[in-house]
C-alpha cells in the first residue's frame, strides 16, 4: 500500500485534483479503510453543497440553449445506459481475471496489511480505543452514529468476533464479522442516526474451554 | 446511506450487472445535472456520467464506494470527470466562448448555489461561520472549478496551505452541519 494521501482526501472530494492524482488517491481509498472513512464523510459534505435544484437550473439551461429535450429524463436515462452496458460487460471480464489474482494473492498472504491501525487521523468522525486483552481494536464512527467502522489486529486468525453497541439502557448487536488469516478485524455497518454511550468486541476464543476476549469502550 | 442505496451497493460489490443498471436509472438524471451545469454542453456532460458510471463499477468492490453510498460517491466522481473535461485545453476553450452563460450559472456569491435547497439556510449559515480564508478556499474549489495548485497561484498561498485549508474547511463544515440540524 502507497502512503497515506492524507492531504489530498478532501481536495478531491471538492474536485480540486488533477485527473491523474485524483485517480491515484480514489485506487488509494479503495484499499484503504482510514482513507475510505475520511474520503466518504468529504464526499458526504460535497454532496451537501450540491443544489438540489441542479436538476431544474439544468433544464432550464438545455431549454435556453435549444439543446433538444427528445424525450424524458428516465428514456434518456435508458438510452444512454445501453452504450454504458456494453463497456461495463468488457469490464466485468477484465475484473474477473483480475480477481483471480488478487485470491491467489490472498492465500499466499502477499497481501499486506488492509487495516493501517497507527495510522488512524484525528477528523470530525469520532474514534474510540477499545480496552481489553486479547488484541487490539478502534471503533471509528461517524458523529450521529449513522456509520460504523470497526478494525482490529493482534487477534487469533479465524475466530468470530460481535460488535455491539449501546445506546442509553438498549444494547444490540452492530454486526459480526471474522477475522482474517493475519488475525485482523475489518467491518462497516450502517444504521439509523443515534447516540451511542458505549462498545464492546467479542472475539471468540479457539476452543471451548478459551473464552475468547472482550474489549470495550469505555 | 439509505437503505436503497446500501441494497444497491451490496449488489454491485456481488458483481450484479443490474445493479449497475439500477444504479444509473436512479442517479443519471442527477448526474447529468451536475455535469451540465460545469461543462453547458449537454453531449460532453452525457459522457462525464457515463465515465462515473464506468468508474463505479471499476470500484464496486472498495470501501469507499460502500461507505460513502452510491449517490455521493457517483456525484462526487461525475463532478471531478467533468472538471477533467473542463480543463482539458479544448474544453478550455470551448469555456471562453460561454463564459457569459457560465456567468449567468454560477453566481456572484456564491452560497447563492445552494440557496434553493430546502436546508439551504443551513448549509449557508454553516459555510459563513468558516474563517475567512477556510471558505475562500472552498469557494473557490467549489463553486469556481480551480484546482488547489490553482488557488495556491490565485491566493499566492503555498500548496500546503491550501490543502490544509480544504481539509479543515469540509471537516469543519460538517460537523457545522450536524450542529445545526441537531439544535
Amino acid at each position: 500500500m502507497t502512503a497515506h494521501p492524507y492531504e489530498d482526501l478532501e481536495a478531491l472530494a471538492l474536485g480540486g485534483l488533477d485527473e491523474q492524482t485524483s485517480r491515484r488517491v480514489l485506487a488509494h481509498a479503495d484499499n484503504c479503510p482510514t482513507c475510505a472513512a475520511v474520503l466518504a464523510q468529504a464526499m458526504h459534505t460535497v454532496n451537501e453543497l450540491e443544489p438540489q435544484t441542479t436538476l431544474a437550473l439544468a433544464s432550464r439551461a438545455l431549454r435556453a440553449t435549444d439543446v433538444p429535450l427528445r424525450s424524458s429524463t428516465a428514456e434518456r436515462a435508458a438510452k444512454r445506459w445501453r452504450g454504458v452496458a456494453m463497456v461495463a460487460a468488457a469490464a466485468a471480464l477484465v475484473l474477473a481475471a483480475w480477481s483471480v489474482n488478487a485470491v491467489r494473492n490472498a492465500h499466499s498472504n502477499v497481501a499486506g496489511p488492509v487495516v493501517p491501525i497507527a495510522a488512524l487521523v484525528h477528523s470530525h468522525f469520532l474514534h474510540h480505543a477499545l480496552r481489553g486483552t486479547g488484541g487490539s481494536a478502534k471503533v471509528i464512527q461517524a458523529l450521529d452514529g449513522s456509520w460504523i467502522y470497526l478494525v482490529g489486529d493482534g487477534f487469533a486468525p479465524n475466530r468470530k468476533y460481535t460488535l455491539e453497541e449501546m445506546t442509553g439502557d438498549v444494547g444490540g448487536e452492530v454486526g459480526q464479522g471474522t477475522t482474517n488469516t493475519s488475525g485482523q478485524i475489518s467491518g462497516y455497518w450502517t444504521q439509523t442516526r443515534r447516540h451511542i454511550d458505549s462498545f464492546r468486541l467479542v472475539v471468540s476464543g479457539s476452543n471451548p474451554l478459551f473464552q475468547g476476549s472482550t474489549l470495550q469502550w469505555p | 446511506m439509505a437503505s436503497d442505496d446500501a441494497a444497491l451497493v451490496q449488489r454491485l460489490v456481488a458483481g450484479d450487472a443490474a445493479a449497475l443498471e439500477a444504479a444509473y436509472r436512479m442517479h443519471a438524471p442527477r448526474c447529468n445535472a451536475v455535469a451540465y451545469r460545469i461543462l453547458q454542453d449537454f453531449a460532453a456532460a452525457q459522457d462525464a456520467v457515463q465515465e462515473a458510471f464506468l468508474s463505479l463499477w471499476r470500484h464496486r468492490e472498495g470501501l469507499v464506494v460502500r461507505s460513502a453510498g452510491v449517490g455521493p460517491w457517483l456525484i462526487v466522481v461525475t463532478r471531478n470527470a467533468a472538471l477533467a473535461s473542463l480543463r482539458s485545453s479544448r474544453a478550455r476553450v470551448a469555456r471562453e466562448d460561454r463564459t457569459t452563460a457560465l456567468d449567468a450559472t454560477v453566481p456572484s456569491d456564491p452560497t447563492h448555489a445552494v440557496e434553493q435547497r430546502d436546508d439551504a439556510a443551513t448549509v449557508r449559515r454553516a459555510i459563513g461561520q468558516l474563517p475567512q480564508d477556510v471558505r475562500t478556499v472552498i469557494e473557490l474549489a467549489y463553486f469556481r472549478y480551480l484546482t488547489m495548485a490553482q488557488i495556491a497561484q490565485t491566493t499566492e498561498t503555498p500548496l500546503s496551505t491550501v490543502k490544509d485549508r480544504a481539509q479543515s474547511g469540509l471537516r469543519r463544515l460538517a460537523q457545522l452541519l450536524v450542529h445545526e440540524r441537531t439544535s
